[in-house]
């Protein structure tokens, strides 16, 4: 019986670790662990360089133990944006369900090994996100080993609880949109609210915000109850009491004891959820369209059909309005001859922003299989290309124009600089849209088991975000090497050589794509 | 009508591991033909299928679809032909009336041709009814149903079939059967690759063997099967070749 399970738990989490090569390819598994692993110090490093400037803030207020506080709850979102979406795909709307259980295979075992792969999974993000903030308190608060081994071990526990609130609401999610229409929709609604609420969250923690919560120097009590496991473990490193990490212990192991009982519950119950849907009929009607608007037409589709795909996207899109807003509250305080520097800091961290997770990084991969379909019509590679390039565009445009709206209504602009804005952000939309297509054409995952493989983890989303991170901060790389050039040009000058830069980065990839983009796609 | 010259296929890895899927193969059918396409589990049937429909590149020979080079001018090339894989890959969040909406205007189906087709083909199948739901509530059979409506509505010269019997009813699956010898009886050229050796049999005029991606036998179905049938010659060629 251990067998069996330690079995399904290899493969599921060669599953995971295979997921973020290529899908055609068969490269060893160490390899593709060592990607991920590489992936995750370096949002380690990105996200312990941010608790750093939180722990600042909260240093200078006298409370720098907070930033653990702050740390744990940016740890607790990013699991649950992970665990709804994949407790869902892996329990509740199991594709290996009807595989799995005419099998002589105990469904104890089944759970467990889903529960365990999910778990690790799940340990990855968490890590991922709560051990810098330990390595940034302990940068500030004395060294101590009794506290260390404390949070050594909690690493290893952090999951749990928020694993059992992901199991609840993956579980709710499916159980309340098993009968209704527009299931996914649903659910996208939902990750939205909880993208919207990170992205909030992180607004306020870089804004310095955060230090009013706790101005008593306690946890208030609603972290308390909604995060229950927080207050003991900050108890326990803050001043190494050892009741208290028991407690913390105590509710951990009581968490996941809850949590494969409902798992179990749910796989159970999972070939239910999506057999009783029913879907509307509409009246048929013969109407010809132009191929182009019906290509459109499907991206569109797919996007709002595909919640973690539609989340994925649209959060770089929120976040773009939320910079804009904080940027342009800062600025005001600013004298007005640094406000035309303010428009270009506000722009390279707009595409920094929307350029982390646009469509074009994973379109081929969210096609599938039904690539083949398309492959096999009459559609020029141009004309699907040019469809995928325009969704992205129409989809990000909106957001982009607000945000520039939002920036200049509140802090002030020369016209000039509202249109060099403007066309700095679009002009680096399309570049990096064109270039998140054909980086995608290089590294496709058309064949997947969830979804999150497809939008979540595949190696184009690192390249297209690489490009995002290098486009934004192109000129604050140039300024750095040549400080001189701060006093001679004028920072329109600046953005005008970004435009051309970004122009030129897509001529140069348009003409890749029309020399190698067919043979590309026909290899998918 | 279909023309595959020393048509050859590798599918390889940069570590210099690689597989001929598909060895040297030869063959043309002309309009009015059916032709069976058999062979074991990874012979290379799909493989040939897909490289004819120009879903995947190959690295020798050529495909002419009614004199046109498929690699040479693909989209002309795909325009005369229909390719049903063997499992129905369709757009899951669409309705099936706009999956064959997009498939006529992919083949410019005019709205009234396109009407006609529908129902024609929809109502013989059993799935008319259904055109107005979304597809990812089908079942397997359904699918499969609206994916030869959508091969069979723009009237193609060559129709390429991958186990086009799979997961139909016997009412479908009988449908489907006249279906194809009336296209054949119009100027059609039907290849399909099969394991259900008893229908081809029946259906096809001309059969076509291949093992390990090269072909060994080629020709009418009446010449080649003589006085046994299709099962018996089929396990009699594979011993053949095994011992050798």
């Amino acid at each position: 019986m251990r067998k069996t399970t330690t079995d399904l738990i290899k493969i599921y989490l060669k599953q995971t670790f295979s997921s973020f090569g290529n899908s055609k390819k068969v490269s060893p598994l160490w390899k593709n662990a060592l990607f991920f692993i590489c992936l995750m110090i370096f949002v380690a490093a990105a996200l312990g360089s941010s608790f750093y400037g939180i722990a600042q803030q909260f240093a200078s207020a006298g409370m720098v133990e907070m930033v653990l506080v702050v740390g744990l709850i940016f740890s607790a979102f990013m699991t649950l944006m992970f665990t709804v979406f994949e407790q869902q795909a892996v329990f509740f709307r199991a594709k290996d369900f009807e595989m799995l259980s005419p099998l002589p295979i105990k469904p104890v075992q089944i759970v467990v090994a889903k529960f365990a792969s999910s778990y690790l999974n799940c340990l990855f993000f968490s890590t991922a996100s709560s051990f810098p903030v330990f390595v940034v308190y302990f940068c500030f608060a004395p060294i101590s080993i009794v506290p260390i081994i404390y949070c050594i071990i909690s690493l290893f526990l952090l999951p749990s609880f928020i694993m059992l609130i992901g199991n609840a609401l993956g579980f709710l999610i499916s159980l309340l949109t098993a009968k209704m229409k527009n299931k996914n929709m649903v659910t996208t609604i939902f990750s939205l609210v909880l993208t919207i609420g990170l992205v909030v969250f992180i607004s306020l923690s870089s804004s310095g915000s955060l230090t009013s919560l706790f101005t008593s120097g306690e946890i208030p009590l609603w972290i308390k109850i909604v995060l229950p496991y927080i207050w003991p473990l900050f108890e326990s490193i803050t001043a190494g009491t050892f009741l208290f990490f028991l407690m913390f212990l105590g509710i951990c192991f009581v968490c996941l004891a809850l949590s494969v009982t409902l798992s179990t519950f749910a796989f159970n119950r999972s070939s239910l959820s999506d057999k009783s849907s029913s879907s509307k009929k509409i009246s048929i009607t013969y109407k010809s369209r132009p191929v182009f608007s019906t290509l459109l037409k499907k991206e569109f589709k797919t996007f709002f059909n595909m919640p973690i795909y539609c989340t994925n996207c649209f959060m770089g899109a929120i976040m773009t309005i939320v910079l804009a807003l904080i940027l342009s509250l800062t600025t005001q305080d600013v004298p007005s001859e640094l406000a035309p520097m303010f428009a270009v800091i506000f722009s390279m961290c707009a595409i920094c922003c929307f350029g982390s997770a646009l469509p074009t990084y994973v379109t081929f991969n969210v096609d599938g299989p039904n690539i083949e379909t398309t492959k096999s019509l009459p559609i020029s590679f141009e004309k699907i290309a040019l469809s995928k390039i325009i969704f992205s565009v129409v989809l990000y445009l909106p957001f982009i124009v607000i945000a520039n709206i939002l920036f200049f209504s509140i802090s002030g602009g020369e016209i000039l600089m509202i249109i060099f804005s403007l066309l700095t952000q679009i002009s680096s939309l399309v570049a990096m849209v064109t270039v998140g297509l054909y980086i995608n054409l290089k590294y496709p995952k058309v064949n997947w088991t969830t979804e999150t493989q497809a939008v979540k983890q595949s190696i184009s989303v690192f390249y297209g975000v690489m490009v995002a991170f290098a486009l934004s901060l192109l000129p604050f790389a140039i300024v750095m090497i040549f400080p001189q050039i701060l006093s001679i040009l004028a920072p329109w000058i600046f953005m005008l050589i970004h435009i051309g830069i970004t122009l030129v980065l897509f001529a140069t990839f348009s003409i890749l794509l029309k020399k190698q983009g067919n043979s590309l796609y026909l290899k998918l | 009508m279909l023309e595959i010259k020393s048509l050859s296929k590798i599918y390889g890895s940069k570590n210099g591991e690689s597989k001929k899927a598909v060895d040297n193969l030869t063959l043309s059918i002309d309009g009015g033909q059916i032709m069976a396409f058999i062979g074991h589990n990874g012979a290379g049937k799909t493989t040939t299928l897909k490289a004819i429909a120009g879903i995947i590149d190959f690295d020798e020979g050529q495909i002419l679809i009614d004199g046109i080079d498929i690699k040479k001018e693909p989209m002309k090339a795909k325009m005369e032909i229909a390719y049903l894989p063997d499992n129905p890959q369709l757009f899951e969040h669409s309705r099936g009336i706009e999956q064959i909406n997009f498939i006529c205007d992919v083949f410019g189906v005019s709205e009234k041709e396109r009407e006609a087709k529908t129902e024609f083909y929809a109502k013989r199948l059993g799935i008319y009814d259904d055109l107005g739901g979304k597809i990812s509530t089908y079942s397997h059979g359904m699918k499969q149903k609206l994916a030869i409506v959508c091969a069979l509505v723009h009237n193609p010269k060559v129709l390429l079939m991958d186990e086009p019997f799979v997961g139909l009813d016997p009412v479908s699956s009988h449908e489907l059967k006249e279906i194809l010898k009336e296209k054949s009886s119009t100027g059609v050229a039907i290849f399909y690759s099969t394991h259900v050796l008893e229908v081809a049999e029946k259906l096809c005029s001309h059969v076509a063997i291949i093992k390990k991606g090269k072909l060994l036998c080629l020709g009418k179905m009446d010449e080649i099967r003589g006085n046994k049938d299709l099962e018996q010659l089929f396990l009699e060629i594979e011993n053949e070749k095994n011992d050798n």
